[in-house]
């Protein structure tokens, strides 16, 4: 305990906490780069975060997500940019609050719980003496791991480390929690169920909390807020609905779930596609001259055997409930249909493929929606 | 056994003998090859060859031995020893320990170098060291000699019994620990010392809660070396005339030629050695820890020391000054005096070729040895392997005299045919620092994921092969450093080469030793030196290879 300003009261032996600040703002970052090794992993990422809200950055592999929580954690130097924590300045162009002066924990991928250290031991760790015991039994009984305290980390199943390890970082009552990769070492059944329950622990503890992911359905699941990141930027930001929904760009359509972009032909007010004409908002102005595209998801085409049908089905994947057939189409290209169970089409069938018109569809114009959708979103 | 069977299964057509007899084995023999664990009873058997001739010896002058064991003398040598034993390691700990961290962790200047300095100590045979010290600060020494003509000094402190025999040890010895921490500071998962610092933790605090128990192992394990080499160590205590148990034994076998009471009091110490080791075996017995298979992906944090670069940089050039600085000054002092004085065969090749050849081959001999020793005592821990890692470092506390004189009669009794050759010498070397290999094995083992072996059975590899091509890989720094501890040991090794050194063989320790005996400084300084130096050469390549590593 040497050197720190101890806090009144409660728990963490961490730093002042941001009690005092009026803002609902938990987390702030504002064009935060980060450059290694010549490669820029982070480039301008801009993020906000409200108090008690999850936010789930998503991004295939390399994109630079961990960069962004180990940033955030203070584990390593931003460039340029700046991160508010709680309205508190911790990190911008020569300044850096140091992670153990921080209000922020940090749940790694592999857990990190201290092999040496009991269950009680790790959670403890970050806590002042006073109060200690209380608080420990306290953050297990919220994880669900009442009665372990004694055992070593090496005597738990995965999921009960996890759990420690969120424990642990819980323990303190951070300003900001983030969680890297957290399911990733978790087998499929049980990746499922440990989520939600985590879900449900942040939610009991009103925490902020930022998680990174690469699967877009614990991203769908987790997040009030998804972030979807792509080379080091963010590309959009918004609820999981419109994230899926409403995607600011090709990629993240593409990224968030099936998705295939028809050319569209506008003749006078009908939009005219390989699949039949397709549905837009009232008052849609397509662009100019720049080429359309009009995005489907797989639900959104009918499909009906047909010998004067303009596609051939050519690939046909069970998946319970539905069969997801791929067609190719006369112009050669190909794209994903899904349709209850009660209907089997064999491959090689000719089928005639509609969109469905019974609710307007997004456009694209040069990977770009049409109208454009901001890349923030409206906060819930 | 190939890698789809199921470990300890029947062979298919369930009549081969040696499954026959592996299924009679307890379940936990059968998980590792039979072939393992006879390679590990054989070469602990070997090791324990010495014992048994001191067993022998002490039985056949009966009454008197025991009476000499419980003599007060006996006990008033083995209070003399353990003073030396618990201040030389606790020295080290407190030297080697801080130096690791700072030439792994920090931005201490030109830790590089401090790194390799640190290491090069181990390349001076007690012998010298101790020589080298007397020299420079003993009585009409270079140092009072220095201070005598400006400021009148005729008098320096006593450098001789328990505080130069520590200090001396404790500067030869420290590297023990340093490589042991340094070896397993490389490998701590960056993530632990994070989560700490990000719990709210300090750096300072962080080290004492987190890093530090965490290398307890690795210290333990140094520690426990340094200790043994104090109480086998004969050079320095002798020449410091400070008596321990090897002097006292040297003195009843070569001046009194009371084989006997040499026999029995070898018995005594070799009972303190193996107090040594259980205590840091219930020491070690929770820390059984490995890090994880991607330990070493991210580049990890340098601590910024700040004020503390300079004391650090003190610290640092102080340590590598007193312990490599001034026996180097004071050797290439003499020779240059030996030069001057016109002396000729100051530099004796053939002996540095032979012991160079020596080294070799105990170096590969031992670190083969010490393989399933180790493997067995990390994978299967049980009683046997236990006892068998155990009874291996037997060696180590044996003074070199007494293992060497335990060969000489297992040599003329069973094994005419290679006594006074280069294979009992090599054996010999082979059973004296059988358990530096396995220490050093041991600890780089500990570190390796077991599962990672189990995934190349899975993908279809032989156990032996999963060994050869996932596990030998990533311990090659734990069996590259063993292999170098071995060489400069044997190359400094003394007592051992003198009395089974086939006849008519010289080496750079017995020219050194000769040239000592004669009080012939400048004969000693030229072996001396080109020893440091050979031994230096690959420690250096060692600690500068870590560099592409990391």
């Amino acid at each position: 305990m040497i050197g720190l300003p101890r806090i009144s009261g409660l728990t963490g032996i961490r730093r002042k906490r941001s009690e005092s600040v009026t803002t609902d703002i938990a987390l702030r970052c504002t064009g935060v780069s980060k450059t290694f090794d010549g490669t820029l992993a982070v480039d301008d990422f801009d993020i906000e975060v409200k108090r008690g809200q999850i936010l789930a950055l998503v991004g295939p592999s390399g994109c630079g997500k961990t960069t962004v929580l180990r940033m955030i954690a203070g584990l390593e130097m931003l460039d340029t940019g700046r991160i508010e924590i709680g309205g508190e300045l911790v990190a911008s162009t020569g300044r850096h609050i140091g992670p153990d002066k921080r209000s922020v924990g940090i749940v790694f991928q592999d857990y990190a719980l201290f092999p040496h250290m009991t269950v009680d031991g790790n959670v403890g760790y970050g806590l002042e003496r006073k109060g200690k015991s209380e608080r420990v039994e306290e953050v297990l009984e919220l994880v669900g791991l009442e009665g372990l305290g004694k055992r070593l980390p090496s005597e738990l199943s995965g999921g009960q480390q996890q759990r420690v390890a969120l424990a642990r970082t819980l323990a303190s009552k951070p300003d900001v929690l983030l969680l890297d990769e957290p399911f990733s070492n978790l087998d499929a059944g049980l990746r499922e169920r440990v989520r939600s329950e985590i879900r449900e622990i942040l939610k009991a503890a009103g925490t902020t909390t930022v998680f990174v992911t690469h699967d877009q359905q614990e991203a769908l699941f987790m997040g009030d807020l998804v972030g979807v990141q792509v080379g080091g930027r963010i590309e959009q930001v918004d609820t999981p609905e419109r994230v899926f929904h409403r995607p600011a760009t090709n990629f993240v359509a593409r990224f968030m779930g099936m998705a295939d972009f028809l050319p569209v032909d506008p003749l006078g007010n009908r939009l005219v596609t390989e699949a039949g004409p397709a549905r837009a908002v009232p008052g849609f102005e397509p662009p100019e001259s720049a080429p359309l595209e009009v995005m489907a998801r797989p639900d959104d085409f009918v499909l009906a055997p047909s010998e004067d049908g303009q596609g051939v089905v050519v690939s046909r994947v069970f998946q319970g409930w539905a069969y997801t057939y791929e067609v190719e189409l006369n112009s050669g290209l190909r794209i994903h249909c899904q349709m209850p169970h009660l209907l089997t089409v064999e491959v090689g069938q000719r089928v005639l493929v509609n969109l469905r018109r019974d609710h307007p569809q997004m456009f694209f114009s040069e990977g770009h929606a049409v109208p454009e959708v901001p890349r923030y979103g409206h906060q819930p | 056994m190939n890698g789809t069977r199921l470990i300890g299964e029947q062979a298919p057509d369930g009549s081969g003998s040696i499954w026959t007899f592996r299924r009679l084995m307890p379940h936990w023999l059968r998980r590792e090859p039979l072939s393992l664990w006879l390679a590990a009873i054989a070469v602990a058997g070997a090791a324990a060859l010495p014992v048994l001739y001191l067993v022998v010896r002490a039985a056949e002058s009966g009454e008197s031995a025991v009476d000499l064991i419980f003599d007060f003398d006996t006990v008033a040598i083995l209070w003399r020893s353990i003073q030396l034993i618990v201040i030389v390691t606790l020295g080290s700990v407190l030297i080697a320990v801080p130096l690791a961290w700072l030439t792994v962790r920090t931005d201490l200047p030109f830790r590089r170098a401090w790194a390799v300095a640190s290491v090069l100590p181990l390349a001076i045979p007690s012998y010298v060291g101790a020589l080298a010290f007397i020299s420079a600060f003993g009585p009409k020494g270079l140092l009072q000699g220095w201070l005598e003509g400006p400021f009148g000094v005729d008098r320096l402190p006593d450098l001789y019994g328990l505080t130069g025999a520590s200090v001396v040890l404790i500067l030869l010895s420290y590297p023990y620990v340093f490589l042991t921490v340094r070896a397993t500071l490389w490998r701590l998962e960056p993530e632990m010392e994070e989560a700490s610092w990000s719990l709210g933790r300090s750096p300072w605090q962080t080290f004492r809660r987190v890093t530090l128990p965490l290398l307890y192992p690795a210290i333990g394990a140094g520690a426990l070396l340094v200790a043994l080499y104090t109480l086998s160590d004969f050079g320095a205590v002798a020449l410091l005339q400070y008596d321990t148990f090897t002097r006292v034994i040297f003195n009843e076998y070569n001046s009194a030629f009371n084989r006997a009471a040499a026999a029995a009091l070898s018995l005594v110490l070799l009972a303190v050695a193996v107090s040594l080791i259980l205590i840091e075996a219930s020491a070690r017995r929770r820390a059984r820890y490995y890090s994880g298979a991607n330990a070493a992906r991210r580049r990890r944090r340098i601590v910024r020391l700040g004020r503390w670069r300079l004391p650090a940089f003190v610290f640092s050039s102080l340590v590598t000054v007193l312990a490599l600085g001034i026996p180097v000054f004071v050797l290439v002092y003499w020779l240059t005096r030996g030069i001057n004085a016109g002396e000729s065969g100051l530099f004796d090749w053939g002996a540095a070729i032979t012991s160079v050849q020596y080294s070799v081959a105990a170096a590969v001999a031992t670190v083969i040895a010490a393989i399933p020793i180790s493997v067995l005592s990390v994978r299967r821990p049980g009683i046997l392997s236990t006892g068998l890692e155990r009874f291996s470092y037997v060696g180590f506390a044996m003074p070199g005299i007494a293992v060497a004189l335990g060969l000489v009669f297992f040599g003329i009794r069973f094994a005419t045919g290679i006594y006074q050759t280069a294979y009992l010498l090599v054996f010999a070397y082979v059973v004296l620092f059988l358990p530096v290999a396995v220490g050093l094995i041991r600890s780089s083992l500990l570190q390796v994921n077991p599962r990672m072996e189990e995934a190349a059975m899975s993908l279809g590899r032989s156990r032996i092969n999963a060994f050869l091509t996932v596990t030998v890989p990533v311990i090659r720094p734990g069996l590259a450093a063993a292999a170098i501890m071995v060489f400069l040991l044997t190359m400094k090794e003394l007592p051992a080469t003198l009395i089974l050194g086939p006849i008519e063989s010289r080496t750079l320790a017995t020219s050194i030793w000769s040239a000592a005996e004669e009080a012939f400084f400048a004969r000693a300084a030229a072996p001396s030196l080109l020893l440091v130096i050979a031994s230096a050469a690959p420690m250096t390549f060692l600690v500068l290879r870590e560099r592409s590593r990391n």
